[in-house]
């Protein structure tokens, strides 16, 4: 039986979070600044807040246990619960976007982008500038040029 | 200059004409799309079909990314959206939805930036009706117009489009000329040999097109093949095999010529087939190492050969399944194959020959089946040929029904033959006396979902609880689209599912209106 080794993470507002190897390393930043024997203990996460930290951890917990699951039904519960992971405030989403890109967690960084995504799928320009709060944008006028230039793409 | 001056408001640093419009801001001044790494928006914009990323160019935050795209997704749906049709609706051809989104593709690809194009996908109805319209009263030579259609006209634009995509390395070909089309009707388009010499292609699919077979086929990196409407000849599949030797996945689906499906390569982990209603000769499927079959179409064609290393298969027959009680024997032949694999999935056309075999006190094949998988519509037809499955399947562990809408199948042959068999009204379940071996001794857990909200379902669902006496988890879900069910039938089929009896002690029943 293989002892479970601990690591801590330190987030950027200086949170510690302790957690199995196994989860840790599903971050393959974690994993290899481990494996380069150059992480330290605690293991800085600069940039990553510890609200977002947290999430992060459950994250990578949740898939951790559902691989190890021999029942492969509970694929289906996987898909249900990422769903509702997500079901976050906008600013959460966009930091947990960020983080996985730091901390490179594929799947994260896939179940996120693609929210961001079905937010934008369909959407017209104007709800599109409603849901993302854009700011600095084209004057009626120029939105009307850009749209006569490129007409092909708005049939 | 004077108006920038009166726009701009400096203290809270956004433009009255953004406030003017009425934009909720929950943090002043923050742009959260701007704020993201370019290859992070890139990967977001990746995930779009392609016009929706081009629709992005009236928003500023975005830039010109969109042009970098690496992931082409054109489908013409967005032009041509027939999906609320019936499905015995033709339809009739749309030029104009061809006209636009050929204009969109063109469009796109002549401002693609991006050094690398990952996946690219192209999903359309292709005919060239309107251009033999035009080139017949030309009265050209045989050979003559076999070179107008292949290289002019439409056929020379999707010849530019994928040489497009090959110049970039594409992984992914996905590659559908027969959309919402007729299938086996009119001219197809000629792939070109290149697509199939390709060192960088991963996946390729490949829907309705006419394959130069006489080419050679080397795709060294080629793990994904699906074939759907493919005319083959005796050697075609072969020669796939032979030169994609990594090969991991094959789906042959209504190739008209299938003759043998043979490989003894390692690498090679799993097979869909579903032979066509045009196929005419038997289907020999000999695939030793592989761990995952699914067989559809007319099964009757095929012969299964040394399954040894199989571990999953899925079972399910086509509409026009000719229910003469003779042909049964070529699913318990199909059902003796598989009777060794962990995992089977069943469709409802299968379970509806269970019940037959039920009501003629014909058992189904002994097996060993650990994980059994149901996607059906749950009818009285059904209910004696569930019952017979897990009368016949002592080794079962999982039990997954996932009911799909629908009531008694569609066709009118079928309606007719399903008379002939009397079936009990009433709770089926109730009349059963026989014991389940399964039930009493291993199913752990049992998982129901889909079109819930049915007698039928909670009938079922009161029996497992009942005999199933070491059950560990019983979870019933609807299902992703089920939006019509309110909450107080919500709360009431709840009730009353925790109301039942449970046979196993530890039973734990969770019930989930997601």
């Amino acid at each position: 039986m293989a002892t479970s080794r601990k690591v801590t993470l330190l987030s950027s507002d200086g949170e510690s979070f302790e957690v199995e190897q196994s989860v840790a390393v599903e971050s393959i930043t974690i994993k290899d600044s481990i494996e380069e024997g150059s992480a330290g203990n605690p293991i800085p996460v600069p940039k990553v807040n510890s609200k977002i930290l947290a999430k992060v951890i459950e994250y990578c917990k949740k898939h951790v246990e559902s691989a190890k699951a021999e029942d492969r039904v509970d694929d289906e519960d996987l898909v249900a619960w990422d769903a509702d992971f997500v079901k976050v405030d906008q600013a959460t989403l966009f930091d947990l976007i960020r983080a996985a890109n730091f901390l490179n967690i594929k799947s994260l960084l896939d179940l996120t982008c693609q929210t961001v995504a079905d937010m934008i799928k369909g959407k017209t320009p104007e709800e599109k500038r409603k849901t993302f709060t854009i700011r600095n944008d084209f004057t009626p006028e120029e939105e009307e040029e850009v749209r006569r230039e490129n007409q092909w793409a708005f049939e | 200059m004077m108006e920038q001056r009166r726009d701009f408001d400096g203290e809270n640093g956004t433009s009255r004409r953004t406030r003017a419009k009425g934009i909720a801001q929950s943090e002043p001044g923050v742009d959260r799309i701007r704020a993201l790494p370019d290859s992070i928006l890139i990967r977001i914009l990746s995930l779009l079909p392609a016009r929706d990323a081009a629709r992005t160019l009236v928003i500023p935050s975005f830039g010109r990314l969109w042009t970098s795209i690496y992931d082409l997704d054109f489908d013409w749906f967005v032009y041509h959206d027939c999906s609320g049709n019936s499905s015995w609706h033709c339809c009739s051809y749309d030029e104009g939805a061809l006209s636009r989104f050929a204009e969109l593709v063109r469009r796109v690809l002549a401002l693609h930036q991006g050094g690398r194009i990952r996946k690219f996908r192209l999903r359309f109805e292709f005919s060239i009706d309107r251009q033999l319209d035009e080139l017949m009263p030309l009265e050209l030579e045989p050979e003559e117009l076999e070179i107008m259609i292949r290289n002019g006209g439409l056929a020379g634009e999707v010849n530019r489009w994928i040489e497009f995509a090959a110049s970039r390395n594409v992984e992914v070909l996905d590659l559908d000329f027969l959309a919402c089309g007729l299938s086996n009707v009119g001219y197809k388009y000629e792939l070109p040999s290149f697509v199939l010499q390709s060192s960088f292609l991963t996946e390729l699919k490949l829907v309705s097109c006419k394959v130069n077979l006489s080419a050679d086929i080397v795709m060294r990196a080629l793990k994904v093949l699906c074939l759907k409407e493919i005319a083959l000849s005796d050697d075609s599949i072969k020669n796939f095999i032979d030169g994609c030797p990594v090969l991991e996945s094959l789906t042959v689906l209504d190739c008209y010529g299938l003759c043998e499906l043979n490989c003894g390569s390692q690498e090679l982990r799993s097979v869909t087939v579903a032979p066509g209603i045009l196929e005419e000769s038997r289907v020999k499927v000999a695939c030793p190492n592989i761990k995952s079959l699914s067989i559809s179409g007319w099964i009757e064609r095929l012969e299964l050969e040394s399954l040894s290393s199989l571990r999953d298969a899925s079972i399910d027959f086509c509409d026009c399944f000719l229910c003469v009680p003779d042909e049964y024997c070529e699913v318990q032949k199909i059902l003796e194959e598989l009777h060794h694999v962990r995992v089977l999935t069943m469709h409802h056309h299968p379970i509806l020959v269970l019940t037959v075999w039920e009501l003629m006190n014909l058992p189904c094949p002994s097996n060993s089946w650990q994980r059994l998988i149901l996607r059906t519509m749950l009818t009285k037809w059904h209910l004696p040929g569930i019952a017979n499955v897990l009368r016949s399947s002592p080794s079962l562990e999982v039990l997954v029904i996932h009911i799909i809408p629908g009531e008694v199948p569609s066709i009118d042959a079928q309606e007719a033959w399903l008379q002939l068999y009397k079936i009990c009204e009433g709770n089926y379940w109730d009349l059963q006396d026989r014991s389940f071996g399964c039930l009493a001794n291993c199913l752990r857990i049992v998982r129901v979902s889909g079109d819930i909200m049915k007698d039928h379902v909670i009938q079922l669902v009161q029996f497992l609880l009942r005999e199933a006496l070491v059950l560990q988890k019983l979870v019933v879900s609807t299902g992703p689209n089920d939006s019509s069910i309110s909450v107080k039938e919500s709360k009431e089929f709840s009730d009353k599912l925790l109301s039942f009896p449970r046979g196993s002690p530890q039973a734990v029943v969770v019930f989930s209106n997601a």
